[in-house]
């Protein structure tokens, strides 16, 4: 019987194999290497470099040289690059198919570095949290206060008296009194040419007796007429007087409901301490905050998920959990240190990291992920943060900066158009608190201290709110620090800043009184105005009214004696069947 | 070069020709069943392969095997993964699979996922079956299929293949 091994096939194999086993343990940098720059370049999506990859597979050891990563915003710049990284893997934790590092050094990390090519391989557009914070800057910046300027110009004498009710309410009564006296005038005239007329007609004496009779009985009825039409006309312009009340009447109605209006438009106006300290720094906190999160979505979108890995080429069923031998997850980075270099403001800086805890399945970890960041030189900043994945839901992150003498340049705050606040040049402090809530709810307060400041304001003068430049500066003049609170809320796609402010709520405070005096100073101007322009009207519609009324009177007491005199006439005319029967 | 590699094709023809039973055959289609019904990417399914290489078994036969199962494994596997998935969350069987578990290198075989687990058995299960019902067939076809590839020049160069050879497989 043959052996059931097939030796002869076997045995070269064998050596064949383990040939290939030894190649692969001490020549399998190149692949790596390549593994490396494929797996970097899809995540950065920028070029990424490697000299030289070193392994020791049996010592568990592992060596990257020289490695740079463009940065895919600003091609021309490497990301980062460090001299080496050095890893050391747990290999007892490999043979149950467990990737754990159990400590991994980075030395010589520098970041924004110029590159001598161009690291570009993608061009990618703008996230949508990028173009939202953008917006930030201009959307607090739009609640500024043109509502203030808004309100100073309504109460402009010129808007005024496009506004006001009063001056509307006495051109309207002028109106209608010039109808009302025209009218007066068209009726008198008629009376007047009816008593010429019948006066004429009765001395013209007609031949024919009959005829002369006709014309005194139409005399007679046409009398009759323009005494009731007197009449009529008499008691209309008695009733003036009362017309003439209730005009004033309506004239004061408008008035009292323009000096609540001219009160309303005094009132409406606040420096809200809010709204000015976030025009004032709106976009410079959006700068920041933009920076800040726009690398927390990096590290969301970029986070190693296991889950998403394809397991098998047939996805069906699933793993059931057994417990290991080894208690870490199946990836772990258990301590990873960093140590680099920099600039800040052209001054170097060092910088050194402890990251702790990394796993793509961090839920199966008993600690949290942990990140500490300490600079010295240009900047004196800390950083530490907690990733804390263990649990379904919900997730926390929470995030402690501390920054002190951060060099701050001479900085411009405001629109010059409107309002400019001039900060000199200084050294700042920064602490910030910030938690994130199922990597999407923001919450966190950061607050900002620069001490030995002096600020300066400028105001335009065809600005209407010029006059507040001296209160302004007054205010500033006792101002020697910066602080700022900013809240910061909302989600990391929809960030809300809040921003709260000392020096601004001083300010606020103080242009708040000066505009509201300023603001009751123009009130009682226009209010004084409004009384004596309705006086003036009330005084001076009487005074032509009643002189209408008297001059009208007269004109139709005169036209009444003359018709009274018609009527003598005709009844001392003989009468005319007289002559007739004689 | 051309001649090394004319060699090399003479040596895996040279298989079908000389050294290949009827049993060999079978066996190789029942391990190739095993192998393309297991998912791969696993020390399993890496075992199995090494396994055909090592076994004096017919190596054609066995991937053209693993070829055909691994469209039947796609079939199968709503099954196999009830298989697996009974097997592995029975209770009597649990601290058997954590110890398993729990030893060096074990865990690379991916035995805990209920389709590795459920084509395992599955091809365990069928294994001589399959070994059984090939004997008659292969019987039956490798003659005839001989005689064919036989009579293609091609084939009988490249085996270096002669007709007493011929008559003493048949």
């Amino acid at each position: 019987m043959k052996n059931i091994f097939r030796w002869n096939y076997v045995i070269p194999r064998l050596v064949v194999l383990t040939c290939l086993l030894l190649m692969l343990l001490y020549f399998s940098g190149p692949i790596l290497k390549w593994t490396l720059i494929a797996t970097g370049k899809s995540i950065t999506t920028a070029d990424v470099n490697i000299k030289e990859i070193k392994t020791d597979y049996l010592a568990g050891h592992l060596e990257l040289i020289e490695v740079r990563a463009a940065n895919p915003k600003k091609t021309n710049t490497d990301l980062f690059r460090f001299d080496k990284c050095s890893l050391d893997l747990n290999k007892n934790a490999l043979f149950y198919k467990k990737l754990v590092i159990e400590k991994a050094e980075i030395t010589g990390l520098q970041f924004d570095v110029e590159r001598s090519k161009d690291g570009n391989i993608d061009d990618t557009p703008l996230t949508l949290l990028e173009q939202q914070l953008k917006k930030i800057g201009e959307r607090i910046a739009d609640q500024n206060f043109l509502r203030v300027i808004k309100a100073f110009k309504e109460l402009s004498p010129e808007e005024l008296s496009k506004q006001l009710e009063t001056i509307q309410t006495a051109n309207q009564i002028a109106v209608e009194w010039d109808n009302r006296f025209q009218n007066y005038h068209g009726r008198i005239e008629w009376i007047k040419q009816q008593g010429q007329a019948i006066e004429t007609r009765i001395k013209s004496k007609d031949a024919n007796v009959l005829n002369r009779i006709d014309q005194y009985a139409q005399a007679a009825l046409e009398i009759d007429q323009v005494s009731n039409q007197i009449a009529l006309s008499i008691k209309e312009l008695d009733q003036i007087d009362e017309l003439i009340q209730i005009d004033i009447q309506r004239l004061d109605a408008a008035r009292k409901r323009d000096e609540q209006k001219i009160k309303d438009l005094a009132k409406l106006p606040e420096f809200s301490e809010q709204e000015l300290v976030q025009y004032l720094l709106g976009e410079e906190i959006a700068e920041k905050t933009l920076s800040a999160l726009s690398w927390y979505q990096w590290y969301q979108e970029h986070q190693f998920d296991v889950e998403d890995l394809p397991f098998y080429e047939r996805e069906v069923g699933c793993i059931v959990p057994l417990k290991s031998a080894v208690e870490e997850p199946s990836g772990l980075i258990k301590e990873l240190s960093i140590q680099g270099s920099g600039s800040h403001h052209d001054q170097p800086l060092e910088f050194a990291s402890v990251i702790k805890n990394v796993s793509p399945n961090p839920e199966s970890w008993i600690h949290p992920i942990a990140c500490s960041v300490r600079t010295s030189g240009a900047v004196n900043a800390s950083m530490h943060g907690t990733i804390d994945r263990r649990h379904d839901q919900p997730h926390t992150d929470q995030f402690v900066f501390s920054l002190g003498q951060l060099k701050q340049d001479s900085k411009q705050l405001g629109n010059p158009s409107e309002l400019l606040l001039q900060l000199s040049p200084g050294m700042g402090e920064l602490q910030a608190h910030l938690t994130v809530t199922d990597g999407k709810y923001l919450s966190g307060k950061v607050t900002y201290y620069q001490p030995n400041t002096s600020i300066g304001c400028a105001i335009p003068q065809d600005n209407p709110l010029a006059f507040l430049q001296p209160n302004i500066n007054q205010v500033l003049s006792s101002v020697n620090e910066l602080s700022f609170t900013v809240n910061v809320s909302g989600t990391s796609e929809n960030p809300q800043v809040k921003v709260d402010s000392q020096f601004a709520k001083e300010l606020a405070d103080r242009l708040k009184v000066a505009t509201q005096q300023q603001l009751f100073a123009l009130q009682q101007h226009s209010i004084q105005q409004l009384n004596q322009y309705a006086f003036n009207q009330s005084q001076e519609v009487q005074s032509a009214i009643l002189g209408n009324q008297q001059y009208y009177m007269n004109q139709v007491n005169l036209h009444q004696a003359q018709l009274k005199q018609v009527q003598q006439l005709i009844a001392s005319l003989k009468d005319p069947l007289r002559g007739l029967f004689k | 070069m051309v001649i090394y590699f004319i060699r090399a094709l003479r040596a895996i023809l040279s298989i079908f020709v000389e050294d290949c039973s009827i049993k060999q055959i079978s066996a190789a289609i029942a391990i190739g069943m095993m192998l393309g019904l297991m998912p791969k990417g696993n020390l399993l399914a890496t075992a199995i392969a090494i396994g055909i290489f090592a076994l004096r078994v017919n190596i054609g036969a066995a991937f053209l095997s693993a070829f055909a199962f691994s469209f039947a494994g796609a079939l199968t596997d709503g099954i196999a993964a009830g298989v697996g998935g009974y097997i592995l969350e029975h209770p009597s069987l649990h601290s058997t699979w954590q110890t398993l578990y729990a030893t060096p290198f074990v865990p690379w075989t991916n035995f805990n996922h209920v389709s590795v687990m459920g084509n395992l058995v599955l091809g365990i299960l069928f294994c001589y079956p399959i070994y059984r019902i090939s004997i008659p067939i292969v019987t039956y076809l490798k003659p005839i299929v001989t005689d064919r590839l036989f009579q293609y020049r091609v084939f009988r160069f490249l085996s270096g293949a002669d007709e007493p050879a011929k008559e003493e497989m048949a």
